[in-house]
């Protein structure tokens, strides 16, 4: 009877404060992880909206195209000019 | 039932209760960092899957505006060294017509100048007529029914433009433009 009073306060002031620090050295990083997983969500997500101009890349692409077949033409006018 | 026990079980319950909070808690928190890391995820994906063909379209703009550079350069280049300067062939002829020419002789001082007939009419200015270049460019000198589509609301009348009403100048008696040099 004795040993069980004894295992129970054991349990009462031994373990369970162990295990409550432990949770709090736990719980501690886990509320900065949180912190910084939202921070890196609010600035890292606005990646996709301002590279909604790379989609123009392709039109600029047709464009430069169509300028350099007018300066060929301006090219073989300048020619014919000389 | 001994009141040491119930004392210990309350402890114990209450202690338990307590951890349980934690790892609740510590569960809700990695539960909302796992969200936010698929949302992180989702964004490098979707940058990823954007950004990957830009390098090729890049290179193919330069490429094409490297193409178009060396184009111009070298048409420039070959309409260079093919034209004379207009300036210095303008300096030396326009220096020739003035050279001999007397400050105040006929003509007024133009190599194509001629004197003034003495059958012409006293009191008859000459107006200076423009230029051949002048003349026959359309663009600087449209005909006067292009030059003035409006006609008369861009230009009103005297009387119209002056509402004091004041007395118009008296008309010409020769119209301008009709001496002798136009017959």
């Amino acid at each position: 009877m004795t040993l069980l009073w004894i295992g129970n306060l054991l349990f009462l002031f031994v373990v369970i404060p162990v295990v409550v620090i432990i949770l709090r050295r736990v719980l501690t990083p886990a509320t900065e992880i949180k912190a910084y997983a939202d921070d890196i969500t609010e600035h890292g997500a606005q990646f996709a909206p301002h590279l909604e101009a790379l989609y123009e890349l392709d039109t600029t692409r047709q464009l430069v195209r169509q300028v350099n077949a007018d300066l060929e033409r301006y090219a073989q006018a300048l020619e014919r000019l000389a | 039932m001994d009141p040491a026990h119930i004392v210990l079980l309350l402890a114990v319950t209450i202690a338990i209760v307590a951890i349980a909070g934690y790892l609740i808690a510590i569960v809700l928190i990695l539960k909302h960092v796992v969200g936010r890391l698929t949302t992180i995820l989702g964004a490098v994906q979707a940058v990823t899957d954007t950004s990957q063909p830009v390098g090729e379209i890049v290179e193919d703009i330069n490429r094409d505006l490297d193409a178009g550079r060396k184009l111009i350069e070298d048409a420039v280049g070959r309409l260079e060294a093919s034209r004379v300067p207009v300036g210095a062939a303008s300096a030396q002829s326009s220096r020739h017509g003035v050279e001999g020419q007397a400050p105040g002789g006929p003509g007024g001082g133009t190599a194509t100048a001629t004197e003034r007939p003495a059958s012409a009419p006293a009191g008859t200015e000459p107006v200076r007529l423009s230029t051949n270049a002048e003349r026959s460019d359309p663009e600087r000198h449209p005909p006067e029914a292009e030059r003035d589509p409006l006609g008369s609301e861009r230009h009103p009348p005297e009387a119209e433009r002056d509402p004091l009403g004041s007395e118009p100048d008296p008309p010409e008696t020769a119209p301008r433009g009709r001496g002798w040099w136009n017959r």
